[in-house]
C-alpha cells in the first residue's frame, strides 16, 4: 500500500504528531500582565495548526497516489550526483565561512559547481584537475582582493592626510576606482590566459577548469566589492585578515 | 531622485536585498541632503525596489522580494514562451500605472481612507489574514488541499522563536538552540530565498545535464505590450489598482497580500469575460499585470496610514517613518493641518519617482535578458551564491545572524525542492510564514479585548465579511477543480 503513495504526506503526518506533543509538552503561557485574564495563550495556534496539519495529510494520504508515469522522472545518476554535491558543499560553506572566511569559501564553491557542472558530474579522471584548479583560483581571488584593498587603503590614508582631498576617501570614489582596478586586471588575465587554455589547444576538462576559473574569481570579487563595499554588510573574514 | 530609483531597481532585483533594506541603507546619505530631497531618493529607492523585484521573478522565477510572488506564475512561463520582453515592459508600465493610481488616491481619498482603516481592529486584521491564506491556497497548484497544507506549514514555521506577548520560548531544542540567532524565528527573507531560489536550482539542475535542452528560449520577442491588450485589461487594472492601495492603507500589512488578492480577482475578472481576456497562470499578460499594478499600488496606499497617522503601512514605510521624524517632521494629523507645502512635495517626489522608475525599468529590459546567453553550468553557481550572501545579507553587521540565515535559506531550499517535487505549491508558505506572526498577534488580542470570548469574530460585520470571503474562495475553488476533473 505504501509503495503506491507519496512520501510527503506521510512525512507531514510524522511531523504533525511531533509537532502536537512538542506543544503540548512545552505548555502554555499568557501575556506578561495578563491578570484579568483573557489571553487565549501561546498553546493555542500550534495545537489548532498540528491537528489540522495532521487531518489534512491524512487525507492526502488516501487520496494522493503516486502516478505511474512519476517513477521515470526520478533522478539519473549523473543528476542526483550533481544535486548531493549541491548540497553537500552548500552544508560545508555555511559551515567553514566564519573559519576560512568570504572569499576563501566562496571561490572554491563557485569553482567546484561550475567545473563539476561543466562536467556533467564527477569522474575520477577530473578529480586532479579539479584540485589543481580550486588552488589556482583561491590564489588568483586573493592576488586580486589584496589590490582592491591596499588601493582602498591607500585612498583612505590620502583623505585622512589631508582635508581638502577628503572626497576622495568617500565611498563612492573608492568603490568606482577599486572596481574600475579590478576589472582591468581581471580582463588582463582573462585576455592572457585565454590563449593557452581555448578547447582547441587545451583539452576539454582544461578549458572547463579554465572557465569555471575565470567565473569563480570574477564573480567572487565582483560579490565582495558589491556587497562589502558598495552595501556595507559585514562578510566573515575568516582567515583573509587584511 | 533618478540614481534612487535605478539603486532601487538594482536592489529590488537582486535576491536579499529587500525595498527595506534599500531604503534603510539609504538613509544615511538622505540626511545630507535637504528635507524634500532626501525624502524623495527613500521613495525613488521604495518604489524603483518594489518594481525591481518582478525582473528575476519574470527572468529566473525567483523573486526579488515577497511583492512579486504572483508575478513568478505568469511572469516565468511568459518568458519560457519567449515573451521575456513583454512580461518586463508589462511589468514596467504595471508598476508605473500601480504607482500613479495609487498617488491619486492618495492626494484626492487621504482623509476618507485613513477614517476607514481605524476601523480596523485585531478581530478585523486576523481575519484579513485567514483570508489571504484561503485565497493563496485556493489559487496555487491544482490541490486547494495541498495549498492549506503547505499555508499551515507556514504559519508554524511563523510561530517559531519567541512569543511576542509573553517571552515564552517556542524552539526545540531549547538548551542548544536558545542562545543562537534562531530564537528570535526564522528570518522570513532567507526563508523566501531558499524556498523559491534555492529549491529552483536542485530542480532545475538536471537542465544542466541536458546538454542540448535550455530551460527558457533567449528570444526576448516585442518589447512592449500591444495597447489594444492594456486597455482590454482596464477591469483588472483596477481592480488591482483598488485592492493594492486598500491594503497598502491598513497599517502592517504590506503588499504579500495584496498582490495575491489582486490575482485572485483578476482571475475571476478573465474567466468572466467571455474570452476578451486570456486565462490566469497560462503565461498571459494579466498574470503579470495584476499583482505588478497591485504591488506598486501598496506604495501609494501604505504612505496613506505613514503620513496621516503616523503608523507605517508597511517594513519599508516604517524606516521612511524614521526617517521623517529624524529629519523633525511629525507625521499625523498636525502634519496635514500645519505643513501641507511639506505634503505637496512628498506628493510630487513620489510621481517623479514613479517617473524614473518607469523610464529607468524600460530602458533596462534589453539588459536584463542577457542573464540568459550564459549557459546554465555557469547561471545556476552564481544564482546559488547570489542566494546565500543575500540571505546572508540581510543580517547587515552580524556574522553569526548572516551564517545563521543561510543555514535557514539551505533548509528551506531542501524543503521547497521536496515539496515542489510532489506537486505541492510554495506561495502558500511564504504567505503563512509572513501573516502566521500577524495572525497570532491580532487573535490573542482580539480575543483578550474580548474577555477570552472567542464568538468576538462572529459578531463584527467586517471579520463576517472576511470570513465569508475565505469559505466562498475555498468553495469556489473545490467546485472549479470538480469541473475540471468531470471535463478531463
Amino acid at each position: 500500500m505504501l509503495r503506491s503513495r507519496k512520501p510527503v504526506p506521510i512525512a507531514f503526518m510524522v511531523l504533525s504528531l511531533l509537532y502536537f506533543f512538542y506543544v503540548i509538552g512545552s505548555g502554555s503561557s499568557r501575556m506578561i500582565g495578563d491578570e484579568i485574564g483573557g489571553d487565549p495563550g501561546t498553546m493555542v495556534l500550534p495545537l489548532v495548526l498540528s491537528v489540522f496539519m495532521f487531518l489534512v495529510s491524512t487525507f492526502l494520504f488516501l487520496t494522493d497516489k503516486r502516478q505511474s508515469e512519476s517513477r521515470s522522472s526520478e533522478l539519473g545518476r549523473d543528476d542526483l550526483q550533481l544535486l548531493v554535491l549541491t548540497f553537500i558543499i552548500s552544508i560545508v560553506y555555511i559551515l567553514m565561512m566564519r573559519t576560512l572566511g568570504f572569499i576563501i569559501c566562496t571561490v572554491i564553491l563557485l569553482y567546484t559547481l561550475v567545473f563539476f557542472y561543466q562536467r556533467h558530474g564527477i569522474r575520477k579522471n577530473d578529480l586532479s584537475v579539479w584540485f589543481v584548479g580550486v588552488i589556482v583560483s583561491t590564489l588568483m581571488t586573493l592576488g586580486v582582493y589584496s589590490i582592491g584593498r591596499t588601493i582602498t587603503r591607500f585612498l583612505f590614508r590620502i583623505s585622512r592626510e589631508n582635508s581638502n582631498l577628503a572626497w576622495i576617501g568617500s565611498r563612492s570614489f573608492t568603490l568606482f576606482v577599486v572596481l574600475s582596478v579590478v576589472i582591468v586586471v581581471f580582463v588582463v588575465i582573462l585576455f592572457v590566459s585565454r590563449s593557452f587554455f581555448r578547447e582547441n589547444r587545451a583539452g576539454d576538462t582544461i578549458n572547463s577548469a579554465w572557465i569555471a576559473c575565470m567565473v569563480s574569481v570574477a564573480s567572487t570579487e565582483l560579490l565582495y566589492i558589491v556587497f562589502r563595499q558598495a552595501f556595507f554588510v559585514q562578510l566573515a573574514q575568516g582567515l583573509v585578515a587584511w | 531622485m533618478a540614481i534612487g530609483s535605478i539603486l532601487g531597481i538594482i536592489i529590488g532585483a537582486l535576491p536579499g536585498l529587500t525595498a527595506t533594506m534599500g531604503v534603510a541603507l539609504m538613509m544615511p546619505i538622505s540626511f545630507q541632503l535637504p528635507t524634500v530631497t532626501g525624502i524623495g531618493m527613500l521613495l525613488a529607492v521604495y518604489c524603483g525596489a518594489v518594481a525591481g523585484a518582478s525582473i528575476p521573478a519574470i527572468l529566473l522565477g525567483i523573486p526579488g522580494n515577497p511583492n512579486a510572488i504572483a508575478t513568478i506564475e505568469d511572469g516565468h512561463r511568459m518568458t519560457k514562451r519567449g515573451l521575456a520582453g513583454q512580461a518586463l515592459g508589462g511589468a514596467a508600465i504595471a508598476s508605473f500605472i500601480g504607482g500613479i493610481g495609487s498617488l491619486v488616491f492618495l492626494v484626492l481619498f487621504a482623509p476618507m481612507i485613513a477614517k476607514m482603516t481605524l476601523a480596523f481592529g485585531p478581530a478585523e486584521k486576523a481575519t484579513l489574514a485567514v483570508v489571504g491564506l484561503t485565497i493563496i491556497a485556493s489559487i496555487s497548484g491544482k490541490n486547494i488541499w495541498k495549498g492549506l497544507l503547505t499555508g499551515a506549514l507556514g504559519m508554524a514555521f511563523a510561530l517559531f522563536g519567541t512569543d511576542p506577548f509573553s517571552g515564552h520560548l517556542r524552539i526545540p531544542f531549547q538548551s542548544l538552540l536558545a542562545t543562537t540567532p534562531l530564537a528570535k524565528g526564522i528570518d522570513l527573507t532567507s526563508a523566501l530565498i531558499g524556498l523559491f531560489g534555492i529549491s529552483q536550482i536542485f530542480i532545475d539542475l538536471t537542465a544542466v545535464n541536458r546538454k542540448k535542452q535550455s530551460i527558457v528560449k533567449t528570444e526576448i520577442g516585442r518589447l512592449f505590450p500591444p495597447l489594444g491588450k492594456i486597455v482590454s485589461m482596464w477591469k483588472i487594472i483596477l481592480s488591482s489598482l483598488g485592492i493594492g492601495t486598500l491594503i497598502g492603507a491598513i497599517p502592517g500589512t504590506g503588499a504579500s497580500i495584496a498582490v495575491f488578492m489582486a490575482y485572485n480577482a483578476a482571475q475571476n475578472i478573465a474567466e468572466n469575460s467571455k474570452g476578451k481576456l486570456d486565462t490566469l497562470g497560462t503565461g498571459v499578460l494579466e498574470g503579470v499585470f495584476a499583482p505588478e499594478v497591485a504591488n506598486n499600488a501598496v506604495t501609494g496606499g501604505a504612505l496613506i496610514p505613514t503620513l496621516a497617522l503616523g503608523l507605517p503601512g508597511d517594513a519599508a514605510t516604517a524606516v521612511l517613518l524614521g526617517a521623517l521624524t529624524i529629519k523633525g517632521v511629525t507625521p499625523g494629523f498636525h502634519l496635514f493641518a500645519t505643513n501641507m507645502s511639506l505634503v505637496y512635495a512628498i506628493f510630487i517626489a513620489m510621481f517623479v519617482a514613479n517617473v524614473f522608475m518607469f523610464l529607468f525599468h524600460l530602458l533596462g529590459v534589453p539588459l536584463y535578458p542577457k542573464v540568459f546567453n550564459v549557459p546554465e553550468p555557469i547561471l545556476f553557481p552564481i544564482v546559488l551564491i547570489l542566494s546565500f550572501i543575500g540571505s546572508y545579507a540581510v543580517a547587515g553587521q552580524a556574522v553569526t545572524v548572516g551564517i545563521y540565515n543561510m543555514g535557514i535559506a539551505l533548509v528551506m531550499g531542501l524543503i521547497g525542492y521536496v515539496l515542489r517535487k510532489d506537486g505541492y505549491p510554495i506561495p502558500p508558505i511564504v504567505l503563512g510564514l509572513i501573516l502566521g506572526g500577524m495572525f497570532e498577534e491580532n487573535f490573542r488580542r482580539a480575543v483578550k479585548l474580548a474577555g477570552g470570548n472567542y464568538f468576538t469574530f462572529f459578531t463584527k460585520p467586517i471579520c463576517l465579511l472576511f470570513m465569508a470571503l475565505s469559505i466562498a474562495s475555498i468553495a469556489y475553488s473545490v467546485t472549479l477543480r470538480r469541473r475540471e476533473r468531470r471535463a478531463t
